[in-house]
């Protein structure tokens, strides 16, 4: 991550330029980071981030949700190696529709999305994991 | 409607409607989360339950007991030439065993089966190639941060409070995960162990059982802790680690 990418991270606000990259495909049993759909070229792999991994556990964005980056770039590696030779992804993923219950947006913006090809090539680092209220 | 003001609309509409999901997955044994002391306050976090650290005996057994180091630095130095991680296993096993599955770059990451598969793998390539068991060295275990050595600073050797929080749930995770169709009967099926080596809340070394069901979660050690001769049971070194997701 570069220094130019860490800066753009921001709350994704109203106004802010919104683009769509995908749906949210899986979450494995194993609970490894679950995979977008290829969406826009420079911006899938965002579901690496930890935060929708938490929203996707918890149900707050629902499976199929789409999911929408704001500009910016940045990556996150969640497990293992991250893949080399995308473009930069989000910065955050912004909010999600989250079924007929109304749109979530404004509330992302995190470490910003895997860029390019950083969704493929992550290895499994062998743990088991999940997410849960912190006791 | 001012900024601030949306904001607050905002806020409450999302907790709103992740209460709402909370709720419409209480009856998940996978993923049921639970709601924290504080109404309107959930902090979320990632638990991390590492594959084990396997030691090769081939390594261990030459050091124990009368040979056992007398520093710390040389127990160490020991704890890692014998220490076998996930991540070294994987690129080392796959050479020599076809059926793991590494992805190379542009290639989708693993499925739950292939990653059960490559468990499996693993499990007899640490036992038939690298001579391991789960026999580490009581006093290696006590006295070296291992987690922290093999994995990294955030990682750490669970504590007795970390096992005791585990709720149904997340130990059915855990199991869920480790029962793969061969865990039982392959070489190397102490890879799949949920027996583990646990902190106790008094700093002894103690035994933590994380299957589903346990009756008693952290009991007491049968052996010495400061035993430097290998101690043959099914106990796992798996370390853990918590990340907290701010909202």
């Amino acid at each position: 991550m570069t220094p130019s990418c860490r800066s753009a991270h921001r709350v994704v606000g109203e106004g802010d330029p919104l683009e769509p990259v995908g749906r949210v495909a899986q979450l494995s049993p194993l609970g490894r980071a679950t995979q977008g759909r290829r969406g826009a070229a420079d911006s899938h792999g965002f579901m690496t981030t930890m935060r929708n991994r938490a929203r996707l556990a918890l149900g707050i964005l629902a499976l199929g949700s789409v999911v929408w980056a704001g500009a910016g770039c940045g990556t996150e590696k969640m497990l293992g190696s991250v893949g080399t030779g995308g473009a930069p992804g989000g910065d955050g993923s912004g909010g999600a529709a989250a079924g007929t219950t109304g749109h979530v947006g404004g509330a992302g913006g995190t470490s910003g999305g895997a860029g390019g090809t950083s969704a493929s090539g992550l290895q499994f680092n062998g743990s088991i994991s999940f997410f849960r209220v912190r006791p | 409607m001012t900024r601030s003001r949306a904001g607050a609309s905002r806020a409450r509409a999302a907790i709103a409607i992740g209460l709402f999901n909370v709720a419409a997955l209480a009856g998940s044994a996978m993923l049921a989360p639970r709601l924290g002391a504080t109404a309107g306050t959930v902090m979320l976090e990632h638990v991390e339950l590492s594959a084990p650290i396997l030691p090769r005996v081939s390594v261990l057994y030459p050091a124990e007991g009368a040979n056992f180091p007398s520093t710390a630095p040389a127990r160490a130095d020991l704890a890692h030439a014998a220490a076998l991680t996930f991540d070294f296993l994987l690129p080392a096993c796959a050479a020599t065993h076809a059926s793991i599955i590494v992805p190379g770059p542009s290639d989708p990451p693993t499925t739950a089966a292939q990653n059960a598969a490559n468990f499996e793998a693993i499990a007899s390539c640490a036992y038939q190639d690298f001579v391991s068991k789960p026999y580490w060295i009581p006093a290696l275990v006590d006295q070296i941060d291992i987690c922290g050595a093999e994995l990294g600073s955030s990682w750490h050797l669970p504590s007795e409070d970390e096992v005791n929080s585990f709720s149904a749930a997340d130990e059915q995770v855990l199991a869920s995960a480790l029962s793969t169709p061969n865990a039982t009967s392959l070489f190397g099926n102490f890879y799949f162990s949920l027996h583990v080596w646990v902190r106790g809340t008094n700093g002894s070394l103690r035994r933590g059982d994380l299957t589903p069901g346990a009756t008693a979660r952290v009991t007491d050690l049968p052996v010495d802790a400061g035993s430097s001769t290998h101690y043959e049971s099914d106990l796992s070194l798996r370390c853990i680690r918590r990340t907290t997701v701010t909202p």
